[in-house]
């Protein structure tokens, strides 16, 4: 306690004989402090009230209330029991001092007074009152701490505990991507959770109607599920509020000013007596509704039951809508999968049907020519040329349209294959063009892998093949190299032929695509169509890097220990 | 010592089940232009193929064939049909069966080879190349190859 509290302190002294009193005024005044009196008990009282002195000197022989009962008194009022009271007597009597002290003062001093005692003993009487109230303030600080300290960690735990909750029923909605599945976990989960008796996920549908399309019920209560619930359930105001994220929360349905007659009689049905009711918002649309019931009796549902529920319909949200678009997705796949399967057959049997009437044409033209040729006349002979001709186009066509649908259709398992043999087998059928061109074609180190091995010969074979018919008046060289990257094989297959603009990098490899003059460079475009197809029936992928006359570079990826 | 040809003496005789118009007046044609002296008997369908080759009415006095060349695609009863009935009759199956067929399907080649044909021949689409099957089948079946006498 410093000084200066002890200066500015406030001493209420009773006496009902003034004379005694002067001396004291001056000598504690003069110490410093503010003084107050009173004559008797009762000013006394009223005093201590409205100033609130900061310890009393109290005599105990006063006429009327005298000491011992002023003293009680003032124990008993809560706004001056601790002001601490010291006695100022003559008696001394031991008894007095017992029956002063069980009073509650703290001190007495005899008559007649000795001031420095007196100065002495309030002195201390106002540190010790000082540190006293010093401590209870720490007390009650340390108090508050305390529990503001439960208090966060009740909360914290609370918080814990949610986050935990949520975090296990959005892990278990979130696993599934069937719709059903999802819908059916978060019931069970909700159900659990709330210990609601009833979690039903409510679908609106978009007539107007609803109904349940996920259920989970405590047993012996009646099923939502199945139950088909008209428009009328759910005006589309009521429906327009959900849309903006409304939360309908009814602790006793039956006693609820609220809610229409119509759904109390409705929600009696289903035995439901409290509901809590949060919107499943997917894609700003309002999908549905998750709904907890209370059967038992009425239920207050607390704020953090109605967030979780909030957070979870969110979630739920989520996982629709990644679930209807992996079925969006899985539908269009699936779709394209049977499309293009069925082009892939078409393509077959358009191809190999057409090889029939095309023979006889073919055929017979040929015969026309082998028989009559020269007999005619000139124009005569031309015309059969040209539909010669064209007939034997349209056969290669159909061929390698044929050989072109059945990469797809007709494609062979995969096995371990050499790509060594591979290559050798390309440059065995190629032998007839490879020596007419004096075509070198070098190769080394090439690995095994999965493949369809005929597939992997007829890849090789066109690219050697596109090589050896894009050379340039250069001796053909042939390259073919392979490396590895992270997680496929990458071939190359390099030439120095005429190469190609980079403009129509991609184009050659699209079906009937030609660069160059049909006169020059016989062909129907289909080469490298197939050998993309093959690539990518393995996994891989295929381009090329060319320039105009600097040759072109074929690469090719089969991805290692075949297709995933 | 060279034993004569029986072509020099009789001319070879040949069965060819087809329903194809074209190919059967194509296959005509090519025999014409070919060395060998043959006969060539025509039916269109499975049915005929097995009546005549067992003698049946219509085909009572059919020649018996020293060749078939057999379309798979047949109306009524297959090529395959007539190929199994051929190579299960004890009287028949030594007739060597030429198998000539538009169908490059693996399946198709395999069930005919097990069921003993001797050769599988997809028609070319290419008129000289057709020739050349027929000239080598005449080559081949017709003169290098000793057949059973009847």
């Amino acid at each position: 306690m410093s000084e200066d509290t002890e200066k500015t302190a406030t001493i209420l002294v009773v006496d009902d004989t003034p004379t005694n009193l002067d001396v004291l005024f001056d000598f504690l005044n003069n110490a410093g402090f503010k003084v107050l009196f009173a004559e008797d008990g009762e000013s006394a009282l009223e005093k201590a009230q409205y100033a609130n002195p900061d310890l009393i000197l109290l005599d105990i022989l006063m006429p009327g209330m005298d000491g011992f009962e002023t003293c009680q008194r003032l124990k008993q009022q809560e706004a001056t029991a601790v002001i601490p009271v010291i006695f100022l007597t003559a008696l001394t009597e031991t008894t007095d001092k017992v029956k002063g002290l069980a009073l509650g003062a703290v001190d007495f001093i005899t008559k007649p007074l000795q001031y420095e005692e007196v100065l002495a003993r309030v002195k201390t009487h106002l540190r010790l009152q000082s540190l006293t109230q010093q401590l209870q303030a720490q007390n009650m600080q340390l108090a508050r701490e305390v529990q503001e300290r439960t208090e966060a960690e009740a909360a914290l735990q609370r918080q814990n505990q949610r986050s935990q909750l949520f975090a296990d029923v959005t892990l278990k909605v979130r696993q599934s991507l069937q719709i059903d599945e999802i819908l059916q976990t978060a019931v069970t989960e909700v159900k659990n959770i709330l210990q609601a008796d009833r979690v039903l996920i409510y679908r609106l549908w978009p007539d107007g109607t609803g109904s349940g399309v996920a259920e989970a019920v405590g047993p012996g209560l009646p099923q939502v599920m199945g139950v088909v619930f008209p428009q009328e359930v759910f005006p589309i105001a009521s429906k327009e509020q959900y849309r903006q994220g409304r939360i309908r929360s009814l602790v006793d349905v039956a006693h609820d000013q609220q809610v229409a007659p119509c759904l109390v009689g409705f929600l009696q049905q289903f035995e439901v007596q409290a509901k809590l009711v949060v919107p499943i918002l997917a894609q700003g649309d309002l999908w549905g509704l998750l709904i907890a019931h209370q059967c038992a009796g009425p239920r207050h549902w607390t704020g953090f039951e109605t967030e979780l529920l909030q957070q979870l319909a969110d979630q739920i949200a989520i996982a629709l809508t990644q679930a209807q678009l992996l079925e969006q997705e899985t539908l269009q796949r699936q779709e394209l999968a049977r499309s293009n399967a069925e082009l892939q057959q078409f393509a077959y049997i358009a191809s190999h049907d057409l090889q029939e009437p095309l023979r006889m044409v073919t055929s017979y033209l040929q015969l026309l020519e082998r028989r009559y040729k020269g007999q005619l006349d000139t124009d005569a002979d031309d015309f059969i040329q040209f539909a010669v001709d064209g007939a034997l186009r349209m056969r290669t066509l159909i061929n390698d349209l044929l050989t072109y649908s059945r990469i797809g259709t007709r494609g062979h398992a995969f096995e371990l294959t050499s790509c060594t043999a591979a290559v050798e087998q390309a440059i065995a059928n190629l032998k007839l063009a490879i020596e007419e061109s004096g075509a070198v074609v070098t190769y080394s180190d090439l690995p095994q892998l999965q493949a369809d091995p005929t597939q992997l010969i007829q890849l090789f074979q066109n690219l050697i093949s596109n090589a050896i018919k894009f050379r340039s008046e250069a001796p053909v060289r042939i390259a073919i190299a392979v490396s590895q990257t992270e997680d496929a094989w990458l071939f190359s297959v390099q030439d120095n032929g005429i190469g190609l603009d980079p403009q129509y990098a991609d184009q050659i490899f699209v079906i009937f695509q030609r660069l160059n003059n049909r006169t020059h460079y016989p062909g129907t475009g289909i080469g490298l169509a197939v050998c993309k197809k093959i690539v990518e029936r393995h996994g891989g992928r295929i381009w090329v890097e060319a320039d105009l006359d600097q040759g072109a570079t074929f690469y090719f990826t089969i991805p290692q220990g075949g297709m995933t | 010592m060279m034993v004569p040809s029986r072509s020099v003496v009789h001319p070879i005789e040949i069965l060819l089940v087809e329903d194809n118009p074209g190919d059967i007046r194509l296959t005509q044609e090519v025999l014409k232009e070919g060395s060998i002296r043959n006969h060539l008997s025509v039916v269109d369908d499975g049915e005929k193929a097995i009546a005549f080759l067992n003698h049946m009415a219509p085909y009572r006095h059919a020649p018996h064939p020293n060749l078939v060349l057999l379309d798979l695609n047949l109306p009524r009863r297959s090529g395959l049909d007539v190929l199994r009935m051929i190579k299960t009759s004890a009287v028949l199956r030594h007739i060597p069966v030429i198998v000539f067929t538009s169908s490059q399907a693996e399946d198709d080649i395999n069930r005919a080879y097990d069921l003993h044909a001797n050769c599988y021949i997809t028609k070319p689409l290419d008129l000289e190349q057709f020739s050349r099957s027929i000239r080598s089948i005449e080559d081949f079946w017709l003169s290098a190859v000793e057949l059973p006498s009847e």
